[in-house]
């Protein structure tokens, strides 16, 4: 997994729950990086996940709702830092766009990087997205959180239908997307 | 849920939080250690990418030289081919010459000389003597015509269309195909207010249009 995200992680708890809560998790966690994250490197994705286990260890908050939220928060970072792939009319043509173009250049870059493939389509003249996640990261929650930051940014009202269908080792997840009026 | 919210809302705060001096600078050393960590890690990958964008760009250097050399033995290749159609058709004209010559010798001296001369031996040493007479007249006419055929530009100027038809058969020249071009034109002999007047014409005639022209303009007063 890409280091830009362990650093917006650390960065976040940092933040929010302040320095000493950084020291805690990563000195609770038998991390390989040693918690040095370098928004250039690349890291192994467990790590993320025992520091997120590690986070709701200390604070008592869910595991699911932890990753959800920091998805919403990577997603406020994602705009200020690239904000060329954020010029769509809404929230759904961003979200369309992504494994199609987002990902390609993002592969441009680093070749190496493991990302989660989308299988996207717009219905029902926009109001209706069918986003299908397909990852052996099993970071679904992440995409929700990203999903509801894009909603957010938008300022659109969306509701989410989550339908899990995993049969191997990848985690799939078909959420379908629908815009209220 | 936003994350800051999710905190206020968290009824556990961190427990293991040491607020005393020691505490507080055993933390920030450990900090330092991983952004330092970091920083090194960064590096490397900056000096990994530099190194292969290095390497990248000698190999397309090495690749261009190939291209150099491969432009070179075009040129020559099209400067053979060019004298050997001039030769060709040098060849055509001299035989029709050479016949002219059969024919007059055969229709016309030959029956005067039967004529006139009546010892057969003397006769064919007539004969011969005119047929070697003939021989500097021939080899003359296939100077002149070959010298005639060089000078005229005609191959050349065709050849030369030749080469701007398949350049320009995607509609667009590339540096390569323009520096092809140049070296192709001087081989030929052609001036650059030749080469300029023949593109025009082909670019006319492949029907492109104005906004490949004036491309095509801009880039040949470079």
């Amino acid at each position: 997994m890409k280091g830009i995200v362990f650093r917006e992680f650390i960065d976040m708890v940092e933040a929010t729950f302040g320095d000493e809560m950084v020291d805690t998790i990563i000195s609770s966690c038998d991390l390989e990086s040693g918690g040095a994250y370098s928004a250039v490197g690349t890291y192994d994705h467990t790590e993320l996940v025992q520091m997120v286990v590690a986070l709701s260890g200390q604070t008592d908050i869910e595991v699911p709702a932890l990753v959800e939220a920091f998805g919403n928060y990577l997603f406020g970072r994602f705009l200020a830092l690239f904000p060329v792939f954020f010029n769509h009319e809404t929230s759904f043509e961003f979200l369309n766009s992504i494994h199609d173009v987002v990902h390609v250049e993002v592969l441009k870059l680093y070749p190496d990087a493991g990302l989660p493939s989308f299988n996207s389509s717009i219905s029902d003249g926009g109001k209706t997205l069918h986003f299908e996640y397909h990852s052996a990261r099993h970071f679904a929650d992440l995409a929700v959180g990203l999903m509801k930051g894009a909603f957010a940014h938008w300022g659109e009202d969306v509701s989410i239908d989550i339908e899990d269908r995993t049969t191997g080792d990848d985690q799939v997840v078909m959420f379908t997307c629908t815009l209220n009026d | 849920m936003d994350i800051f919210e999710l905190a206020k809302q968290a009824q556990k705060q961190n427990s293991a939080t040491d607020d005393s001096p020691k505490g507080v600078i055993a933390r920030l050393e450990r900090k330092l250690e991983r952004e330092k960590q970091a920083r090194l890690t960064a590096e490397q990958t900056i000096e990994e990418s530099s190194r292969r964008l290095y390497m990248a760009n000698q190999a397309l250097d090495a690749s261009n030289n190939q291209l150099e050399g491969t432009v070179l033995e075009l040129n020559d290749t099209m400067s053979r081919l060019t004298s050997a159609e001039v030769k060709r058709q040098a060849t055509t004209a001299t035989l029709v010459v050479a016949l002219v010559l059969f024919i007059i010798s055969e229709f016309a001296i030959e029956p005067e000389l039967e004529k006139s001369i009546s010892n057969t031996l003397v006769l064919q040493v007539a004969k011969v003597g005119i047929f070697s007479l003939l021989i500097p007249f021939e080899i003359i006419a296939s100077r002149i015509i070959e010298s005639g055929l060089t000078e005229s530009g005609e191959i050349s100027h065709m050849m030369y269309r030749n080469l701007l038809e398949s350049a320009y058969d995607d509609g667009i020249i590339t540096d390569m195909e323009r520096n092809l071009l140049k070296s192709s034109a001087a081989q030929f002999g052609i001036s650059d207010q030749v080469a300029r007047r023949l593109e025009a014409e082909v670019v006319q005639a492949m029907g492109l249009d104005g906004d490949e022209q004036a491309l095509l303009n801009g880039e040949s007063e470079e």
